[in-house]
């Protein structure tokens, strides 16, 4: 079986209270490795795709039209942030 | 025309105060709040001026937006030279106090000079007394407040006041209003207990008004709202605050931990805005109770939180203030950083704690948990010893140790008197100048500049020190707007920077919040500005008058003594790479993005202005 791991932040996770979820909530998908691509994921994680802003591959940023082509593999860690901002 | 055309001229020395119309031609050439400060320290006060000693100026200076009904106009500015870097400072706050000012029909309070004793300055309307404070001095802002709210039973002042910090010369030490909103940074406080003024008390009734076309200005504001309303990074700031950044920042690699010895945090988590949500075990609450606004914002970013009570911090205290066991300004991303992060602490409370004795005793908490952090790493090496510390076991992650330390700030006592000088002069005292995380002398924030190497570039040429609001490329590098850039790259930073720091520096002159500038861009202020003031503000005026902001400063920062060779960061970011995470094997290039920023800046070689960008910029 292969996996990857995808965690929602902020106003993505659906229970915010929940103690388990301080790093995101973080869930295993099953994937088909180098065929399987970030946008799938979205459609297999029930993720909103209008409200994901920040989407980050294994530390690094991919951009809104790579999503679509960008191919997951093993053990990929894949995060998703609504809009936010810092100061 | 927006602004009230008056300012308050204040001797503390004379014990005199004079009103004077507002210099209209610096109006037209600087807008407001930073810029027109900023002009006339220029214009009034020494670059080389002891800032600790009389002859240094403090300016409490508004936009020209302030208090008016532009979305998030409620800003204020303290300028003057910090005792912190020797260097221009200008530090921003919300809360009330801006809009109170105006409508008491004040630009501008200007305050010279130092009084023989203890005062503050009560100022309502037109009416302006210097009073005695001997009651007042050794108290906290939260005392303060309530004192005077008391002794002049009106429930309706504003009050900015120094703790104790401030009157002990904490090179850090803040001006607190509205009980936890803060000029927080370049030891500002310092400055006004330097004048034996502990507070100024304000109270407005003549409404703010002047607006040269109000249809207009009703239009353009309306417009500005709608365009907040619908922005889902609005939502995202009210809903968890700036410390919603806490787990991205780690996800990347670019959140110092240790006093910038790692990138990543393990524990960033139990930081993170997600965990200010969770119901404790204690009482049901979570960290966060609400989000707060100042004046006129719909973004409300500010967190009302409250404490754990079973918490080692406050559990069984009867000598707190009551705010530490009820509700106040929680802690936002670079507070619990600060606090946190750098010091290896991951105790949301405790983190929680040393805020609200950032806003008890106003003191910068970045500056106050980087310099914990400079001397939790000195105390690992073995050269900071349990005698020196008066007991304290100053490890990382040590949260008692923190606090502690934090109590001693705040009531500039035994070590805490130490830690008040600063982490630059504190480390060079103990031989180790190099792990001090500053720029001209200021403490860094909480992005590592070896994995977002904009940032890197702009702690090092910001006007007051190491400051990431006053150029924050971050919001392209990592978050993507208005458009992504590379963290990793040193490429194309320079002409970034440049554009960040000129518009900051609009948004810093007109009275409103820079947190309106990823949903409005330059024709929306713009359209705000010349309703309101008249004249022909357009979108190409304003960058010039960003720039000519920037330059004015930079002027300042050389004639006060400073050169290329302070545009630098620490040894640390530019030769000890990063060790774990995305951005590993990375240092920050400055060599690679500083020449091309001079070019574009119109300086030469040496960081000076050339005589083409003065007289272009009519400096």
């Amino acid at each position: 079986m292969t996996t990857v791991t995808v965690k929602r932040f902020t106003s993505l996770i659906k229970d915010p209270t929940s103690a388990e979820n301080i790093a995101g909530q973080i869930e295993q998908y099953s994937i088909q490795s180098g065929i399987t691509t970030i946008s799938d994921i979205i459609k297999i994680a029930n993720l909103p795709e209008e409200r994901l802003h920040l989407v980050i591959l294994n530390g690094l940023y991919i951009d809104k039209e790579k999503r679509a082509t960008q191919l997951l593999t093993a053990d990929d860690v894949v995060s998703f942030w609504p809009p936010i901002f810092g100061g | 025309m927006s602004w009230t055309k008056k300012i308050l001229r204040i001797n503390l020395t004379e014990r005199t105060a004079k009103s004077e119309p507002l210099n209209m031609e610096w109006a037209e050439l600087y807008l407001g709040q930073r810029g027109l400060a900023t002009k006339y320290l220029t214009e009034e006060v020494s670059p080389t001026v002891e800032p600790l000693a009389p002859e240094n100026t403090l300016y409490m200076v508004t936009g020209p937006l302030t208090g008016t009904m532009a979305p998030t106009a409620g800003r204020y500015s303290c300028v003057t030279k910090s005792p912190l870097t020797n260097a221009i400072a200008c530090s921003n706050s919300g809360g009330f106090f801006g809009n109170e000012m105006k409508c008491a029909g004040w630009d501008m309070i200007i305050l010279e000079g130092k009084a023989s004793s203890p005062v503050y300055i009560s100022i309502v309307d037109d009416e302006c007394e210097i009073l005695p404070a001997d009651d007042l001095w050794g108290k906290s802002v939260w005392e303060t407040d309530e004192i005077l709210h008391t002794k002049h039973q009106d429930p309706q002042i504003r009050i900015a006041a120094i703790g104790v910090p401030g009157e002990n010369g904490n090179l850090y030490s803040a001006i607190v209003n509205d009980l936890h909103r803060a000029a927080g940074r370049s030891g500002v406080g310092a400055v006004m207990g330097s004048k034996n003024l502990k507070a100024v008390v304000l109270r407005g009734t003549k409404g703010v008004g002047n607006i040269d076309n109000p249809q207009e200005f009703f239009n353009a504001t309306n417009k500005a709202k709608k365009i907040l309303a619908e922005n889902p990074m609005v939502q995202g700031l009210g809903a968890m605050g700036t410390i919603g950044l806490m787990n991205h920042m780690n996800e990347v690699g670019a959140l110092p931990a240790r006093n910038w010895q790692d990138s990543v945090f393990e524990n960033a988590p139990k930081l993170s805005g997600e965990a200010t949500l969770v119901p404790r075990e204690s009482d049901g609450k979570a960290n966060l109770t609400r989000p707060g606004a100042c004046f006129a914002c719909t973004i409300a970013c500010g967190r009302i939180s409250t404490i754990d009570p079973e918490h080692f911090s406050i559990k069984n205290r009867d000598d707190l203030h009551s705010f530490f066991k009820s509700n106040s300004g929680g802690s936002e991303y670079e507070s619990a950083w600060a606090f946190g992060v750098d010091t290896g602490v991951d105790d949301l409370d405790a983190v929680t704690y040393a805020n609200f004795l950032c806003n008890e005793q106003a003191f910068d908490p970045i500056s106050a948990g980087a310099t914990i952090a400079a001397a939790m790493e000195l105390y690992e090496l073995g050269l900071l010893t349990k005698e020196d510390t008066g007991g304290i076991e100053l490890t990382f992650g040590n949260a008692e140790a923190m606090v502690q330390c934090a109590e001693l700030i705040a009531k500039n006592e035994g070590f805490g008197i130490e830690l008040a000088q600063s982490s630059l002069r504190f480390c060079t005292k103990y031989g180790r100048p190099d792990l001090a995380i500053v720029v001209k002398g200021q403490e860094f924030p909480a992005y590592d500049a070896r994995a977002i190497k904009g940032m890197g570039l702009g702690y090092a040429t910001s006007n007051r020190g190491a400051c990431h609001v006053r150029g924050y490329t971050n919001a392209s590098e990592t978050i993507g707007l208005p458009f992504k850039t590379d963290p990793l790259a040193t490429e194309g930073k320079a002409g970034l920077l440049k554009v960040f720091q000129d518009t900051q520096s609009v948004f810093d002159s007109a009275g409103i919040c820079s947190f309106t500038s990823f949903a409005q861009g330059p024709e929306e202020i713009a359209e705000q500005i010349d309703a309101a003031c008249g004249g022909g503000w357009t979108p190409e005026r304003l960058a010039t008058l960003g720039e000519r902001v920037w330059n004015m400063e930079r002027e300042f920062n050389n004639q006060a003594g400073f050169t290329a060779a302070d545009d630098t960061l620490p040894p640390r970011l530019l030769k000890e790479p990063i060790t774990a995470g995305p951005a590993k094997g990375h240092v920050c290039e400055l060599d690679q993005m500083l020449p091309e920023y001079y070019e574009i800046r119109g300086w030469n070689a040496d960081g000076t202005l050339t005589e083409d960008t003065k007289q272009r910029l009519s400096l």
